[in-house]
């Protein structure tokens, strides 16, 4: 099966994120793929390069770059979520003239029409919010 | 059939109520994080879910543990793994998370 | 079967200000709607205050969630479901909501919401 997650909350404000990982962690295990997971409203703290993650933690950033790459699973962060949060990627950081940009590589900027496309595609379409 | 899944604990919110008034018989409900104090024996919620008809209960083993409630959890509830989540999932045609 | 068009349920449970997750599950609404999806929403728990007319979100700075509502209709999604057990709790009658409603009793709630191909809560 085909699974699509959609993450509302930021990794260090509730469970949510890590329940989503331990989750995508899982259905691969079980040889199922992740196609999506869309991370909207708060959950877009997730694509920060910029997060210095405890070291007695684990990155809650780094670890979805993983499982992005391992699964070939597409990260993707709602771009008007993520701009008026202040996450850019270096095309938005130009388009609006700010300083720097910093979204991680591993995810992408993109609109709500990502999760309708999850949901059209998906066998299952998962919720983890706060 | 869905699968519908709780995060908050019953006196925190609504979702676990509001979960139970929309549940068909022999839906599933998955308790997570925080949740998983609906499944503590003797309270409540955990004797409200076990007289409602039909529903098949489940709580996140890991979840349950994390909060010291390993000991404590009501009979009718079932400790699951995530890949039960995930097999559950499967098995019911969408899942509702309540939060 | 992944590409089949399914029928996606949208619930709202949240008040329309105070947490700014009901705009985003409104964006996702209209977002579906414009890309032609299949859609029911349902007003259930706080969300069925986003119904009330007379919102002046400006005395906030905030965006109209009512004229959203509103504008639904445009896109063809035309009625909103509507818990009874939710309006009866907070003594709201359905004539004080705008929108063209339907009303869900107790019984029948479970099986709206079971009868749909997938479900977003918000």
């Amino acid at each position: 099966m085909n699974f699509s997650l959609l993450v509302l909350s930021s990794p260090y404000s509730a469970q949510a994120g890590d329940s989503a990982w331990q989750f995508a962690r899982a259905a691969v295990a079980s040889g199922h793929s992740v196609y999506r997971v869309f991370f909207y409203h708060e959950g877009v703290y997730h694509g920060s390069e910029l997060g210095i993650s405890p070291q007695d933690e684990q990155d809650r950033v780094l670890r979805w770059a993983d499982f992005s790459t391992q699964n070939n699973t597409e990260l993707v962060l709602c771009i008007s979520s993520a701009i008026r949060r202040g996450l850019l990627d270096a095309g938005e950081a130009q388009r609006y003239d700010k300083p720097a940009s910093n979204v991680h590589p591993a995810f992408v900027l993109s609109g709500l029409g990502q999760l309708i496309d999850a949901s059209a595609h998906s066998d299952r379409l998962l919720t983890f919010g706060s | 059939m869905l699968l519908h899944t709780v995060n908050k604990s019953p006196e925190s919110s609504d979702a676990l109520s509001s979960c139970l008034r929309a549940a068909l018989p022999g839906a599933l409900i998955l308790l997570l994080e925080d949740g998983v104090y609906a499944a503590r024996r003797g309270s409540p919620s955990a004797e409200q879910m076990a007289t409602l008809s039909g529903l098949h209960c489940y709580a996140l083993r890991a979840d349950v543990e994390a909060r010291g409630l390993q000991k404590l959890v009501a009979a009718e509830i079932e400790l699951i793994e995530y890949a039960d989540f995930v097999r559950l999932s499967v098995e019911c045609h969408a899942v509702q998370s309540w939060y | 079967m992944s590409d089949a068009k399914k029928k996606l349920l949208l619930i709202f449970r949240h008040g329309p200000y105070g947490n700014k997750l009901s705009r985003a599950g409104l964006d996702v609404a209209l977002a579906a709607a414009a890309f032609d999806q299949d859609i029911n929403t349902l007003f259930m728990d706080d969300g069925v205050w986003q119904l009330l007319p007379d919102q002046s979100a400006g005395s906030i700075d905030s965006k109209n969630v009512h004229s959203t509502l509103q504008s639904l209709p445009l896109y063809d999604l035309e009625s909103f479901h509507v818990d009874s057990h939710s309006l009866a709790a907070r003594r709201l009658e359905p004539a004080q909501l705008d929108g063209q409603l339907v009303l869900l009793e107790p019984a029948e709630l479970a099986e709206f919401i079971d009868s749909h191909d997938q479900v977003l809560s918000f």
